[in-house]
C-alpha cells in the first residue's frame, strides 16, 4: 500500500455499493493501489511515451507522404 | 449440487465484471508481438469487409481505390490509437472509464452508447450477412431455379446466434482460444480467394481493370484517391470505442501501435477489403457468398464459404464479449448473471433473423455516420490527456460517482467535449455525406475524416484553454491538491 491518500477505506461495508458486487469494491481499491505501486510505475508502460508518439507519427507521415505523392503523379 | 452452480455462475459473473478493473502492467495479456498481432487480425478481418471492398471497386479505378483504402488505414489509424488507447495503455482502464476524464463522469455515458450502438449493430450485421450467405449457399446448391428461403437464412441467424451464447456464456475464456485459430484461418482463406481470383486473370491485370464508368462513383482521379482514402479513415475510425479495451491489456509500449496498425489495419481490413474488391472486377458479383461460388465452384466454393462463415464466430464473440462487459457500467446489468446479460444483448438477434435485408440497410445507414461522430470523439480524447493534460490523469478519480471526483466538471458532463464532437461531427458532414457520397470542393485533397479530427483537437483545445483559465473544472489547475484529496471509489 504505497500510497493510499486519495482513497476511502472506511470500516468493512461502508463504501460498498450492493452486496453482490461489493468485493469488486474491495478489488477495485486494490488494484488502484497495485497500479499505484513503486513494482507498477516501473512497468513498460509507465515509462516515458515518446517512443509510441513516435511510431504514431512515423506511419502517418508516410500516409500523407504517399497520398501526396500518389495525387501529384496523376 | 444447485449451491456449486450458483457459487459457479457468481464465480463467472464476478470474472467477468472484474473485466473493468483496472490491469496492471504485470498482469496484462499481451506481452508478444505474434499473439498481438492475431488478436488485431480477428478484430480486423471480419468477413463484412469483403462485402466494402465492392465498394471500392466502384469508387471507378481500382488501383487507386485499394491504394487510397490502404493510405487510409496507415495515416488515420496512428494518431486514433493514441487518441483512444493512451489512458487505458497507461492506467489499464477500461475505455468507458477512460474516456470520463474529457466527458465527465456522467458524460462517458456517449462512448458506452457509441460502444454498445457499434458492438451490437455490428455483431447483427454480420449475423444478418451469415444468414443471407447461408441462405444463398441454400438456394445455390439445392434450389438452383427458385429464390432465396427466408427460413433458411433465419434458421442459419438462430444457429448463429446461440453459437455465440454457448461459447460466451462461462466467460471470456473461448475467445483467445477461439480467435487463435480463426485469425490463420481468415488469412489462410483470403490468400486462397485471391489464388482462386487470380487464375484466369493474372493479379496485374486485374488490378488495373475498372468498373464501367457509368457504374462508378466519379471518374476524376484524384477524387476517386481521396474516396479511397476516406474510406480507410471510416474504417479506422470505427476502432475508437474498441481500441482502449485491447491496449489496456498490451504490456510494451513498442506493442500499442505497429501490430494494431498491420494486423487490423493492413493484413486484416486492408487485404480483405482489397481482395473483395478484385473479386468484384473478377466477377461481376458483389455478395461473396455468390462470388466465391462463381470462383472456385460449387464443391470447393460451398467448403470455403462454410469456413467463412464461422470464421465470424471469432469477430462475434469479441464484439458481443467487449458488449457485455461495458453494459455492465448500467448498474441493472451489473446485478445480472453473465449468461443471462449474454442472452439480452443477443436477443433482439431474433428480430435480425427474421428481417436481415431491412437490418443491413438500416443499421449500415446509421453505423456509416459512426465515422463523423468518432472524429469528434477522438480528437477531444487526443486533445484532452496529449495536450492539456500532459498525459496525467489521476486514475481513482476515474471511478468516483460524484462532485469530489476530479473529472465532475458540471453536473457530471464536460459539455465543452459535448459541444465540440457536434462542432467536427458539421465539418465532417460539410466535407462529406457518407449515405450519398456527395462531396464538397475540399473534400478531394483533404478527405473528411481526418480534418474533423484536426477540427475538434484544435476547437477542443482552444474552448478548454479559456475553461481553465477562470475555473477548477475538470482536475486541469489543481491536479496535486486533488491527488491527496480522499474520496469514495466504487465501479
Amino acid at each position: 500500500m504505497s500510497n493510499t491518500s486519495s482513497l476511502h477505506i472506511t470500516g468493512e461495508d461502508s463504501f460498498l455499493v450492493d452486496h453482490t458486487i461489493g468485493d469488486l469494491d474491495r478489488d477495485l481499491i486494490q488494484s488502484l493501489i497495485t497500479l499505484d505501486s513503486s513494482a507498477n510505475q516501473l512497468e513498460d508502460c509507465n515509462q516515458p511515451t515518446g517512443k509510441i508518439i513516435i511510431a504514431a507519427g512515423v506511419w502517418f507521415l508516410t500516409g500523407v507522404a504517399l497520398w501526396v505523392i500518389i495525387a501529384v503523379s496523376l | 449440487m444447485s449451491n456449486t452452480v450458483e457459487d459457479v455462475n457468481t464465480l463467472i459473473s464476478r470474472e467477468t465484471l472484474a473485466g473493468r478493473l483496472p490491469v496492471p502492467g504485470s498482469a496484462r495479456l499481451y506481452n508478444s508481438f505474434g499473439i498481438l498481432l492475431g488478436a488485431f487480425i480477428a478484430i480486423g478481418a471480419a468477413s463484412f469487409n469483403y462485402l466494402f471492398g465492392a465498394s471500392l471497386a466502384y469508387i471507378g479505378n481500382t488501383q487507386l481505390a485499394i491504394a487510397g483504402w490502404l493510405l487510409g488505414l496507415m495515416l488515420a489509424l496512428g494518431p486514433i490509437y493514441l487518441a483512444s488507447g493512451m489512458i487505458s495503455f497507461k492506467h489499464g482502464v477500461d475505455p468507458v472509464d477512460a474516456v470520463k476524464s474529457s466527458f465527465g463522469t456522467r458524460g462517458s455515458t456517449l462512448m458506452l452508447v457509441m460502444l454498445l450502438a457499434s458492438t451490437i449493430g455490428w455483431s447483427f450485421v454480420l449475423v444478418a450477412m451469415t444468414g443471407q450467405a447461408a441462405g444463398r449457399l441454400y438456394q445455390i446448391l439445392f434450389n438452383p431455379s427458385g429464390e432465396v428461403s427466408n427460413n433458411t437464412i433465419a434458421l442459419a441467424c438462430i444457429v448463429m446466434l446461440s453459437l455465440i451464447w454457448l461459447l460466451l456464456r462461462k466467460g471470456p475464456a473461448m475467445i483467445p482460444a477461439l480467435t487463435r485459430i480463426t485469425s490463420p484461418a481468415v488469412l489462410i482463406i483470403a490468400a486462397v480467394l485471391l489464388f482462386l481470383i487470380t487464375r484466369n486473370v493474372d493479379f496485374l491485370t486485374l488490378l488495373s481493370t475498372n468498373v464501367d464508368s457509368s457504374e462508378s462513383f466519379t471518374t476524376d482521379p484524384l477524387l476517386q484517391l481521396a474516396y479511397g482514402v476516406e474510406f480507410g479513415v471510416s474504417n479506422a475510425l470505427t476502432i475508437v470505442p474498441f481500441f482502449g479495451g485491447i491496449a489496456r491489456l498490451i504490456r510494451k509500449r513498442s506493442h500499442l501501435i505497429t501490430p494494431g496498425l498491420v494486423g487490423s489495419g493492413l493484413l486484416g481490413a486492408g487485404c480483405i477489403s482489397a481482395i473483395g474488391a478484385l473479386a468484384a472486377i473478377a466477377t461481376g458479383s458483389t455478395e461473396p457468398a455468390e462470388w466465391v461460388l462463381k470462383s472456385a465452384g460449387n464443391g470447393f466454393g460451398c467448403i470455403i464459404v462454410v469456413l467463412l462463415l464461422l470464421a465470424n464466430v471469432g469477430t462475434l464473440i469479441s464484439f458481443i464479449y467487449l458488449a457485455g462487459v461495458s453494459v455492465q457500467q448500467i448498474r441493472f446489468f451489473a446485478k445480472l448473471r453473465w449468461d443471462i446479460i449474454i442472452l439480452v444483448l443477443l436477443l433482439p438477434g431474433l428480430l435480425v433473423a427474421f428481417n436481415t435485408s431491412w437490418l443491413i440497410d438500416r443499421v449500415m445507414t446509421l453505423l456509416a455516420y459512426n465515422g463523423a461522430i468518432f472524429a469528434g470523439i477522438a480528437g477531444v480524447m487526443f486533445s484532452d490527456y496529449i495536450l492539456l493534460r500532459r498525459q496525467r490523469i489521476l486514475p481513482a478519480h476515474l471511478f468516483v460517482k460524484d462532485s469530489e471526483g476530479a473529472y465532475w466538471f458540471w453536473g457530471g458532463v464536460n459539455w465543452v467535449a459535448f459541444a465540440v464532437v457536434l462542432i467536427a461531427t458539421g465539418a465532417y458532414l460539410s466535407l462529406f455525406n457518407p449515405m450519398t457520397l456527395e462531396v464538397s470542393g475540399l473534400f478531394r485533397y483533404i478527405g473528411a475524416g481526418m480534418p474533423a479530427f484536426a477540427v475538434a483537437i484544435i476547437s477542443y483545445y482552444v474552448l478548454m484553454r479559456l475553461v481553465i483559465s477562470s475555473s477548477t473544472a475538470g482536475g486541469y489547475n489543481n491536479i496535486d491538491i486533488l491527488a491527496k484529496k480522499k474520496v469514495i471509489v466504487g465501479l
